[in-house]
């Protein structure tokens, strides 16, 4: 029996007049993965702040790891926050602080206990090796590409290895092969980690890789995904219009879909 | 009517809820003292170069101005007394946080919202720190002890200045300048010269990370509100000055 990390019900977000999100509902379940499409401004990114409770509904409920987080107060989010990573759009690294204190934050600033010093240097020290970036640890946000940047937001965002990841246009505005880099690296948490992965991106390569290929430990790469279950296999493509789901499916289906709006975002 | 009533009645609730904010941040954890101490270098040692010299200058001109006001009732060996009055009571504080308010309320709006339109904001949030305990009650905290002392310099320095003016210009004597200075000055004086930047310095720092905070639209937004920070301070400055003045002239 699947348990749901993520339920949205009847949800309604508005900026004024408009709705950003407009009454939606649906359930994203433990060890799934979604890719999430649409035009700009559909309702992507407020849709993962709203899932982290960064934004408040003005209509409907959020539950989170089965906790309603709808009426919340913000320092009772911090201990469910924990259990989500998440990346954002412009990688939101702060610019005041090294990149080990950048990818040290959470571990420092949730209130959960997560060991002392040197044991978070250790794991810092990991979370940027796993991304490739062992040798920036002392240098600042300004001093790296945005690929890099867009890298090490991933480092922080999975160095709590939390159940539940974000990825916020990972790849957007990066050259092809960054962006394989870091499908890559998301894969790649994704299979050690076992994490319920989001990723909104309008390439649809990146849904592709999400779905045909799976990490492989021996080969340190992407490769065709094996036999019978692996996490690629629960990997569903959703589309979104003006704030509602257009289309939510696995592949096959997302292939074979007739609708103009959905299928432009199928086209290679 | 109502419409066009609203939008600044929403702001000023906006405000006091983030005052309030920041004040019961004071008596939570976790406390980031690391963050008061950078910014009390940030803003008052910073602050320090401009802040005397303007202290200087307005004692030099006060000793001016009112030398040749007095010395037409054959009093300007009294220039000590209004020079000190002055300065303590008034020009110390007010151009003080003035100079504050244009230096660090433009600074602390426009990092706060610089991180806002990036979403560090929001990753702050997002990683288990309030942004209002983290960013603005530091801030608070910094300004409210660096004020003051800032305008203690300022002061003293342009006692010094008055003298500079008293001794070539009008040939007075060091301890005649110095003695008549010091003994003008009532407990009420200094009461009234240390209490206002004690009270700016909330006004100074809790603006600057209002605007910084509520700002959206990109670069063109920290813009406005780093312009709108310093305009709203410093008309809260002349605000509050009045009111503390009144109820000392009373005392």
């Amino acid at each position: 029996m699947p348990n749901s990390v993520l339920v949205f019900e009847n949800v309604t977000v508005r900026f004024g007049d408009t709705p950003a999100l407009d009454h939606l509902s649906f359930r994203v379940e433990a060890g799934e993965t979604w890719i999430l499409m649409g035009a700009a401004g559909s309702g992507k990114s407020v849709l993962c702040k709203t899932a982290m409770g960064l934004i408040r509904p003005d209509e409907g409920r959020v539950e989170l790891f089965g906790e309603d987080i709808t009426a919340k107060g913000e320092r009772e989010l911090f201990p469910i926050r924990a259990k989500l990573g998440m990346l954002f759009q412009e990688s939101a690294l702060f610019d005041s602080l090294t990149i080990a204190d950048n990818v040290a934050y959470p571990l420092r600033n949730q209130m959960v206990a997560r060991g002392t010093e040197d044991e978070i240097r250790a794991k810092v020290t990991e979370a940027l090796e796993f991304v490739e970036l062992g040798n920036t640890l002392e240098k600042f946000p300004s001093e790296l590409s945005g690929g890099m940047r867009r890298r090490v937001g991933i480092a922080r965002a999975t160095v709590t290895d939390p159940p539940l990841a974000i990825y916020d246009s990972p790849t957007a505005g990066l050259d092809p092969i960054t962006a394989n880099t870091i499908m890559t690296f998301i894969a790649k948490q994704r299979f050690l980690k076992r994490t319920t992965t989001l990723i909104v991106s309008n390439r649809v390569q990146d849904g592709l890789l999400m779905a045909n290929f799976t990490y492989n430990p021996e080969t340190n790469r992407l490769g065709p995904n094996p036999e019978g279950d692996c996490p690629a296999r629960h990997t569903k493509f959703v589309v979104m219009r003006e704030g509602k789901i257009a289309f939510a499916g696995p592949l096959a289906e997302f292939e074979a879909v007739t609708d103009p709006y959905v299928s432009k975002f199928g086209k290679r | 009517m109502l419409d066009f009533l609203k939008a600044p009645f929403l702001e000023f609730q906006e405000f006091f809820y983030l005052t309030g904010r920041a004040f019961k941040n004071i008596f939570r954890r976790p406390r980031y003292w690391n963050d008061v101490l950078t910014q009390m270098d940030v803003m008052g040692v910073g602050s320090l170069p401009i802040v005397s010299l303007i202290g200087g200058f307005s004692g030099i001109v006060m000793a001016l101005q009112m030398s040749r006001a007095i010395s037409n009732y054959g009093a300007a060996s009294q220039t000590g007394v209004f020079v000190a009055i002055t300065l303590v009571r008034e020009l110390g504080p007010v151009l003080t946080a003035l100079l504050v308010a244009g230096r660090n309320a433009s600074g602390i709006a426009s990092e706060i919202g610089s991180m806002k339109v990036t979403e560090q904001i929001d990753a702050m949030r997002a990683l288990g720190t309030d942004p209002s305990q983290k960013l603005i009650t530091p801030r608070m905290i910094a300004l409210a002890v660096v004020l003051p002392l800032l305008t203690i310099i300022a002061d003293f320095v342009g006692l010094c200045g008055g003298y500079l003016i008293a001794a070539l210009r009008l040939n007075i004597s060091a301890p005649q300048y110095w003695n008549s200075a010091t003994q003008a000055l009532g407990y009420n004086d200094v009461a009234q010269g240390l209490l206002k930047p004690f009270l700016f310095a909330f006004v100074i720092a809790l603006v600057g990370c209002f605007y910084g905070i509520r700002t959206s639209g990109g670069t063109q937004g920290v813009g406005r509100a780093t312009t709108q920070a310093v305009v709203v301070a410093s008309v809260w400055v002349f605000i509050l000055d009045v009111f503390v003045t009144q109820i000392f002239v009373n005392m």
